[in-house]
């Protein structure tokens, strides 16, 4: 027998130990399973209902049924009111609620103001967490004209749409 | 062997690790659609996020108008026929007048006899759309007379009243030579008033001294106001 071959006769022996071909182990050993389960994404969206224009000028507010056919004069307001539900799950999930209304066209728009809110609060942002999950969210667009204007008569506000927009926050980076 | 030609056996990679002409511009290209889509109005959101919308409409603001016409009329106590108009309008006279003539173009041309009245009927249109439109009509008649002391005798021997008339031919409140009633168009209180103002002068009989100091004055006619001023 050569070197050549009495080489390959103690690899093949050796490879055969190593692989535990026969069931031999060098040592004691042990193995588990670990089963980690599924993971689900949450989601993040919203519904915004049909809304209604009230006249709010006295202290008593008149719903205005058409407001196409309602005819503003000066010390008016009127007030578009509708409502945000937020839907979202996510155990970090927080998103930024935005109201936010193109510059009224027509030649009204120079005679009155107009302000989108949330909830009363002044501003047309809002911050939203799980805890706002499913809860209706007022949210109103404020038209005034101004008692002390003294033009704008037959004139016409267009006010488009009013965009409600829901946006994740950016989650802080964890290093 | 077959002589192989050279562009079968160009690299797909530059020897240098460098790529050719053609990969760089397509890299570019991909990194550029890659941050359009990132950062442009594409739609495209790198967080979750959703929208809605609502239409809001429009909003026509409403108007308001004032409009009228005048009407001047010498009511005379005369018996019908005893005296001249450069009228020939006639118009209903009220007791106690027996004749009456439209003078609103012949103003100037006409004669007044002690005991004459002269009627400035002015009518009023308040029109105006507004679902909350409300305000104060006046009707101002005491510029229609200047019976200051430096005013001719006549004018300041005449009375001058005034009355106003709703549309529905009601009487409007009068105070002195001026009418303020509160209107508002949702109540139905727009259309037409009617403002008759009267110049009186003074009687034939009223003494001796006036026929003879009456000849020759004049009765220099102002203006009646009216005017609507909205209120909040």
């Amino acid at each position: 027998m050569n070197k050549s071959t009495k080489g390959v006769i103690a690899a093949v022996a050796g490879v055969t130990l190593l692989t535990g071909v026969g069931g031999t182990f060098a040592n004691w050993s042990e193995s588990r399973t670990a089963a980690p389960g599924s993971v689900t994404a949450g989601h993040l969206t919203l519904t915004v209902a049909s809304g209604e224009w009230t006249d709010i000028t006295a202290a008593t507010p008149k719903l205005i049924s058409d407001i196409s056919l309602f005819r503003m004069v000066p010390g008016d307001v009127v007030e578009y009111t509708t409502t945000v539900t937020p839907d979202l799950l996510g155990d970090n999930l927080t998103a930024t609620l935005t109201a936010t209304l193109p510059a009224g066209s027509g030649a009204l728009a120079n005679d009155v103001t107009v302000v989108a809110e949330f909830d009363g609060s002044g501003t047309a942002t809002r911050q939203i967490t799980e805890a706002n999950d499913d809860t209706a969210i007022p949210v109103t667009v404020t038209v005034t004209m101004p008692f002390t204007t003294t033009v704008g008569e037959d004139e016409v506000l267009s006010l488009a749409a009013l965009t409600v927009n829901l946006v994740q926050n950016a989650n802080p980076v964890v290093v | 062997m077959p002589a192989v030609p050279a562009s079968a056996v160009r690299p797909r990679h530059r020897a240098d690790g460098r790529q050719g002409p053609g990969r760089v511009a397509g890299a570019t290209l991909a990194t550029v659609l890659g941050l359009l889509l990132l950062t442009s109005g594409l739609g495209t959101w790198s967080e979750w996020h959703d929208q809605g919308q609502r239409a809001l409409g429009n909003i026509q603001a409403g108007s308001v108008s004032l409009s009228g016409t005048l009407q001047v009329q010498l009511h005379s106590r005369q018996p019908v026929g005893s005296r001249s108009f450069s009228s020939s309008t006639t118009c209903a006279p009220t007791a106690p007048f027996v004749e009456c003539r439209v003078v609103t173009s012949s103003l100037a041309a006409e004669r007044l006899i002690p005991g004459d009245a002269v009627r400035v009927v002015r009518d009023v249109t308040l029109a105006g759309n507004g679902d909350n439109l409300r305000g104060a009509l006046v009707v101002d008649a005491s510029a229609l007379l200047d019976r200051a002391p430096t005013a001719s005798l006549l004018a300041r021997s005449s009375a001058v009243t005034l009355g106003v008339t709703r549309p529905g031919g009601a009487a409007a409140p009068v105070s002195g030579l001026v009418s303020t009633t509160q209107v508002s168009r949702a109540a139905g209180d727009f259309g037409t008033y009617q403002a008759v103002a009267t110049i009186q002068t003074p009687l034939d009989d009223a003494g001796a001294p006036w026929n003879e100091a009456l000849w020759t004055q004049v009765l220099d006619l102002g203006s009646i106001r009216a005017t609507f001023d909205q209120t909040s």
